[in-house]
C-alpha cells in the first residue's frame, strides 16, 4: 500500500509537469462557458437550466471520456514506450503496485473532470428552480454516471495499454468508444440493433435523447442509473484486475495472482448480480413494450385508416356526460379508482350494448348500475349489457371501480408513458387510465409489418378526440407528501379537480407551477413558465383574431410544457381545450411557421378530406398571414397559393376554386375574410369533413349574400 | 564462493536460439561480459535481471531460484540497462527517490540517506535539483548507475555503464565499481576492454548465444599466446597489406604502418610477436584463429 502511495505521488508529480494535460480541461472549462453564458445571456429562459445542461453535459462527456480514455491508455503504455518500464520491472515493487499506482494516477485525471464537470453544475443549477434534494439527486446521477464511466474507461485503457503494445492501442480506445457512440444513438427509441446492447455503455445511456425530462427530472433514470453504474463500477475493478494478472505475467507473484483471481472472481459475482438487476429491469420494459406493439396490433386497413385519419372525431352514439373519479395513487406505480360515470344514448334506434376503454392493466372490481346490467371485458374495452335497453337520450348511471399498474412504455421500452411515483406522475388520456366512451384505440402499433427496427413495429398514441364534452369532478388521494400536480381540468379549493373538457383528463406531477394567461392554463417547469407566458402572450394576439374573424374558440383551456418527447405523444390527440408544448415550441415561435401551425389547428392535414378541405385551410393561413403583416411577395391569394410548391399538383378543378377564393381577396380583405368564414363555418357543421365542398359552399354564401 | 550459478541455460526467440547451454559460475567481485553485437550479452543479462523468462536451465543467484523466486532476487538487484529512460520531468534528486520507493525503501528517511550519498559519488549533487531533461548524455548514465545502486543490492548488473561517459567520470566510475566488488557480485556488460581490464577479475565470452571461454582477464590474453603478431611495412604498402591479413589494429609510425595480427604462425617474415592483451585473447576467442 505505501509503494503504491509513492508511485502515485511520483506519477501525479509527472501529471502537473505535464502542461499538455491541462489543455483538456481548458477546453471542457471553455465549452461550458460558452453553454452557461449563453443560455444566462437570454433575457427569457425557454427551457430550464437542467435541461440545457442535460443537453450540453451528453457531448461533453463523450469528448471527456475520449480524454480520459486516451489519457489511460498513454498512462499504461508510456513507460514501456519509453523503456523506463522495463529498469522498473528489474525493482522490488510488484505488478499491483506498479499498475495500480499509475492507474490511480489516471483515475484522478478522470475525478479532475468529474471535479470541474461538478462544480460547473452544482453551481449553474444553483440558480434552477428546484429542491435540495432535488439538486444533490443531480449531482449524485452525474457524479456516478461520469465517474462511473471513468472508471472502467481508465481500466479498459490500461487493458488495452498493456494488451497492445503499439498505436493500435489508442485506435483500439478510440474506436471502443465509437462503439459506444453508436449504441448511445442506437438508443432513441427506434434502435436497430438489439436496444438491449445499450446497456453496454460505460454510463447509463437508457433513456431517448436526454434523462432530463422537464418537471419530471431525472426521476425516470435516476435508479436504473445508479444500478447500471454500480455494475460498471464491479466491472472496472474486474477489468483492472484482469490488466494486472496480463501483465508481465512471469514476473508476477503466486500469492499476487491468487489474490487477483479471488478478488476478481468475487467482484464478478455482484457485477454479474447488479448487471443482471438491471438486465431485467430494461428487459421486462421492453419486453412489455414489445408486446403492446403485438397487442395493439391493427389489421392493415384499420392501421392505414387511423394513421391517416387518425384525429377524426368518432361519432358515436354515446356520450359521457359526467365522470366522477375518486383516485388513489400509490407510490409504485399503481392507482386504485372508484368512478361513477353518466352516459346517454344520442342513436336513434334502442340499443342493449354500450362499450367504455379502459387500460387493459386496469382489473375492474366493480361494473355495477341501478338499471340491469351485465359487464364483460375484452382487453381494453369493457362491455356492457343493457337488458332493459337504453332509448335515445336515455342515460345510463355506472359505477366502476378499477385498479391495477399504471406504468407503460414507449420507443422501445425507453420512453416512460406512464407512471406514478413519489417524485413524478404522468398519467396521460393516452394511457387509459380512466374509462372512455365508445371502443377506441389507445394505441396503434404496426407491428407485423416490413420495419426495418429491431422490434419491428412503431406504436404511437390513438387518436382519442371526443365527440362531446364531459363533466369532470376528480378527487386524488395518495399524494401525501404534497408533490404539486395538474390536471387538465381546474382545482377547486378543497383540492378536488373540477371543470368540463372536450378534451379529457391527463394528470401529471412533478415540479411545476401554473400560470395563466388570459383565460388559458400553462403547466410546466416554474423556469420555462416566463418563456411560455410570452409565447402565449404572442398567440393570445392570433387566438383572439382567429375568435373574432371564425367565431370559434381557439385559445386552449390548459397548455402543458413537457419536454420533447411526452409533448410529441400527446400530438396524436389533437384538441382546443388543450394542448401540451415543448422547448421548441415556446422558444422558436416565428409568426410566419404560426401562421401554418394556427390554421393547422383548425383544419388538421388530412389528405382523405380531399382538395377542397386544404383550399380551405390556405385560405385561413392567408388570412392569419394578412393579419400577421407578413411579407409574402405577393398581393393576392391565387398568386400565394400558385407560389407553394405543391401547387402543380393541384388538380383543374381545384384550381377554379382556389380561383373563387381569390376574387374575394381581390375585392378586399373584409369581403375574402367574410367569405373564408362563411365556408369554415359549413365545414365545422360537416360530420364528415371529406364530404366538404367548397364550391357548393362559396355558391350557398353568394345566395345568402344577394338580396 | 560461488553467488551466481547459471546451469545449462538455454532461451529461445521463438525459433531463434539466442542462449545455448549457458554454464555459468560468479562469485563476489566483477566480472566482465563480453561478445559482439549480437552475442547474447544482453539476453544474458535481462534473465538475470528478471525481465526475462527463460525455457531451460537453472539460474541460482545468492542460493535464489531465479525462475521460482524473482521477486526476491529483484530485491538483490542493481541494474544498469544499456539504453537507460528515465522519465526527463523529475529532477535527479526526485527520480533517485522513486526509483528507491519501488525498490521497496519506503522510509523516507533512509531513502534519503542512500540517495544523497549516490549522488555524491556519482558527482550529480551540485545538478540533483535540475531536471533530468536539462542533463547530459554523461550526466544521465551517471544518474542510471545511482539508481542501479539504490538499495545497497548484492548484485549488481552494469550494461555498458561507461558509454558516454568522459575520462574522468570513467575513473570513478571505475572507482566505485572495485569498492563494490569487494562483497558484491557486479556484472560489466561492455565492449570497453580497458573497463574490463582495469575492474574484472573474472571474464565471460559470448558469442551466437555460446559461451566460449569464462575465467579470469589474464586467461582471456593467454587465449591469444603465442599467437599475436606485429610487423612494420613502408605506408605505402598499407592497403596491399590490410587486404592480406585479417589484422586487429594498425598504426602509423613515421613513414611505415605497424600490423597487429593474430595468427598461428608469423604472418610476415619481419613479424615478431608480442605479448597479448585481453583484447588479443577476446579476438582470438571469438575469430577461432588459434583454435
Amino acid at each position: 500500500m505505501n509503494q503504491i502511495k509513492l508511485i502515485y505521488r511520483n506519477e501525479m508529480r509527472l501529471l502537473y509537469r505535464n502542461p499538455f494535460l491541462a489543455l483538456p480541461f481548458v477546453l471542457i472549462f471553455i465549452s461550458w462557458g460558452y453553454v452557461i453564458l449563453s443560455y444566462e445571456m437570454e433575457s427569457v429562459h425557454y427551457e430550464d437550466t437542467a435541461a440545457v445542461f442535460y443537453n450540453n453535459f451528453q457531448w461533453i462527456t463523450m469528448v471527456n471520456l475520449l480524454l480520459v480514455g486516451l489519457y489511460a491508455v498513454y498512462m499504461a503504455g508510456k513507460d514501456r514506450e519509453s523503456e523506463f518500464e522495463s529498469l522498473v520491472a528489474t525493482y522490488k515493487v510488484n505488478n499491483t503496485e506498479w499498475i495500480m499506482g499509475k492507474w490511480l494516477v489516471a483515475q484522478t485525471y478522470g475525478l479532475g473532470f468529474t471535479v470541474m464537470t461538478l462544480l460547473i453544475q452544482g453551481i449553474w443549477l444553483l440558480g434552477g428552480r428546484m429542491g435540495m434534494e432535488e439538486w444533490l439527486n443531480h449531482l449524485l446521477y452525474v457524479f456516478v454516471q461520469i465517474e462511473g464511466a471513468f472508471f472502467v474507461l481508465v481500466s479498459v485503457g490500461f487493458l488495452l495499454g498493456v494488451w497492445i503494445k503499439n498505436t493500435l492501442s489508442y485506435i483500439g480506445m478510440t474506436a471502443l468508444l465509437g462503439i459506444v457512440f453508436l449504441l448511445q444513438a442506437n438508443s432513441y427509441g427506434f434502435a436497430y440493433v438489439n436496444p438491449r446492447l445499450n446497456l453496454f455503455t460505460p454510463y447509463d445511456s437508457m433513456y431517448i435523447a436526454t434523462p432530463y425530462e422537464s418537471i419530471w427530472g431525472i426521476g425516470g433514470v435516476f435508479e436504473g442509473a445508479m444500478l447500471h453504474q454500480a455494475a460498471v463500477l464491479m466491472a472496472g475493478a474486474v477489468v483492472i484486475l484482469a490488466t494486472i494478472l496480463l501483465f508481465r505475467p512471469h514476473r508476477r507473484l503466486r500469492r499476487e495472482k491468487r489474490s487477483l483471481v479471488t478478488l476478481a472472481i468475487a467482484l464478478m459475482v455482484p457485477a454479474v448480480i447488479l448487471g443482471g438487476i438491471r438486465y431485467t429491469h430494461y428487459n421486462s420494459a421492453l419486453e412489455q413494450f414489445i408486446d403492446m406493439g403485438k397487442q395493439y396490433k391493427l389489421t392493415e386497413e384499420a392501421y392505414s385508416k387511423n394513421r391517416v385519419a387518425g384525429a377524426e372525431r368518432p361519432n358515436y352514439a354515446f356520450s359521457m356526460d359526467r365522470t366522477q373519479l375518486d383516485v388513489q395513487l400509490s407510490a409504485d406505480n399503481r392507482i386504485k379508482v372508484a368512478s361513477e360515470l353518466s352516459i346517454t344514448y344520442n342513436g336513434d334506434a334502442p340499443v342493449n350494448d354500450v362499450s367504455l376503454t379502459l387500460q387493459r392493466q386496469l382489473k375492474v372490481t366493480d361494473c355495477s348500475s341501478d338499471a340491469k346490467i351485465t359487464c364483460s371485458r375484452e382487453d381494453d374495452f369493457i362491455r356492457i349489457h343493457v337488458q332493459d335497453g337504453l332509448k335515445r337520450g336515455e342515460r345510463l348511471d355506472l359505477k366502476l371501480n378499477y385498479e391495477g399498474d399504471m406504468k407503460q412504455y414507449r420507443a422501445d421500452g425507453l420512453l416512460q408513458q406512464a407512471f406514478v411515483e413519489p417524485d413524478r406522475i404522468y398519467l396521460p388520456k393516452e394511457s387509459g387510465w380512466y374509462p372512455l366512451i365508445g371502443e377506441r384505440y389507445l394505441a396503434i402499433s404496426s407491428y407485423g409489418r416490413v420495419d426495418e427496427r429491431y422490434v419491428g413495429f412503431e406504436v404511437n398514441s390513438g387518436g382519442l378526440v371526443e365527440d362531446h364534452p364531459t363533466v369532470f369532478a376528480v378527487t386524488i388521494k395518495g399524494n401525501e407528501d404534497g408533490l404539486p400536480m395538474a390536471l387538465t381540468i381546474p382545482r377547486g379549493d378543497d383540492g378536488s379537480y373540477k371543470g368540463t373538457s372536450q378534451y379529457g383528463l391527463s394528470l401529471i406531477g412533478g415540479n411545476l407551477e401554473e400560470i395563466a394567461v388570459d383565460r388559458t392554463r400553462i403547466v410546466g417547469h416554474p423556469e420555462v413558465l416566463d418563456g411560455a407566458r410570452q409565447t402565449a402572450e404572442i398567440y393570445r394576439n392570433y387566438w383572439g383574431y382567429l375568435e373574432e374573424w371564425l367565431e370559434v374558440p381557439v385559445a386552449p383551456d390548459v397548455i402543458y410544457v413537457l419536454d420533447h418527447e411526452h409533448s410529441e405523444l400527446t400530438q396524436f390527440t389533437p384538441s382546443q381545450s388543450f394542448t401540451a408544448w415543448s422547448f421548441y415550441d415556446i422558444k422558436y415561435v416565428e409568426p410566419s411557421v404560426m401562421v401554418y401551425a394556427l390554421a393547422n389547428d383548425l383544419i388538421p392535414d388530412n389528405a382523405s378530406f380531399g382538395e377542397d378541405v386544404e383550399v380551405l385551410q390556405r385560405a385561413i393561413t392567408w388570412g392569419l398571414m394578412k393579419h400577421a403583416q407578413l411579407e409574402t411577395g405577393y398581393k393576392h391569394f391565387g398568386q400565394w397559393y400558385a407560389s407553394l410548391g405543391w401547387s402543380s399538383e393541384v388538380p383543374a378543378e381545384a384550381v377554379k376554386r382556389i380561383d373563387r377564393m381569390n376574387r374575394y381577396d381581390e375585392l378586399g380583405e373584409e369581403e375574402f375574410l367574410q367569405a373564408v368564414k362563411y365556408v369554415f363555418t359549413q365545414y365545422e357543421g360537416l360530420e364528415d369533413k371529406a364530404a366538404f365542398n367548397l364550391a357548393a359552399a362559396l355558391a350557398r354564401y353568394e345566395g345568402e349574400r344577394s338580396p | 564462493m560461488s553467488t551466481v550459478r547459471i546451469d545449462g541455460l538455454n532461451k529461445m526467440y521463438r525459433s531463434v536460439p539466442a542462449l545455448t547451454n549457458i554454464e555459468l559460475d560468479m562469485g563476489t567481485g566483477v566480472f566482465g561480459l563480453l561478445g559482439p553485437n549480437g552475442a547474447g550479452k544482453t539476453t544474458l543479462m535481462k534473465i538475470l535481471s528478471t525481465l526475462l523468462p527463460y525455457e531451460e536451465g537453472r539460474v541460482t543467484i545468492y542460493d535464489l531460484d531465479l525462475a521460482k523466486e524473482g521477486d526476491q532476487v529483484r530485491g538483490l538487484l542493481g541494474y544498469l540497462p544499456q539504453h537507460f529512460h528515465v522519465p526527463m520531468q523529475f529532477t535527479g534528486r526526485e527520480f533517485l527517490h522513486y526509483a528507491g520507493s519501488m525498490k521497496g525503501l519506503t522510509n523516507h528517511k533512509a531513502r534519503s540517506g542512500q540517495v544523497e550519498r549516490l549522488l555524491e559519488e556519482v558527482n550529480l549533487l551540485p545538478q540533483a535539483d535540475k531536471k533530468i531533461k536539462s542533463y547530459s548524455g554523461g550526466m544521465i548514465r551517471r544518474l542510471g548507475i545511482a539508481q542501479a545502486l539504490l538499495g545497497e543490492p548484492r548484485f549488481i548488473m552494469l550494461d555498458e555503464p561507461t558509454a558516454g561517459l568522459d575520462p574522468s567520470e570513467r575513473i570513478r566510475f571505475r572507482n566505485v565499481i572495485e569498492k563494490l566488488g569487494d562483497n558484491h557480485t557486479v556484472i560489466l556488460s561492455t565492449h570497453i576492454i580497458s573497463d574490463i581490464e582495469t575492474s574484472c577479475g573474472q571474464v565471460a565470452v559470448l558469442n551466437k548465444g555460446s559461451l566460449l571461454y569464462q575465467g579470469t582477464t589474464q586467461g582471456l590474453a593467454q587465449k591469444a599466446a603465442d599467437g599475436v603478431w606485429e610487423f612494420q611495412v613502408p605506408y605505402a604498402d598499407y592497403d596491399k597489406v590490410a587486404k592480406e591479413f585479417a589484422f586487429i589494429s594498425s598504426r602509423r609510425e613515421m613513414n611505415h604502418a605497424i600490423f597487429r595480427v593474430i595468427a598461428k604462425e608469423p604472418p610476415h617474415i619481419h613479424a615478431a610477436a608480442v605479448q597479448p592483451t585481453i583484447e588479443d585473447g577476446y579476438m582470438a576467442v571469438i575469430n577461432g584463429v588459434l583454435s
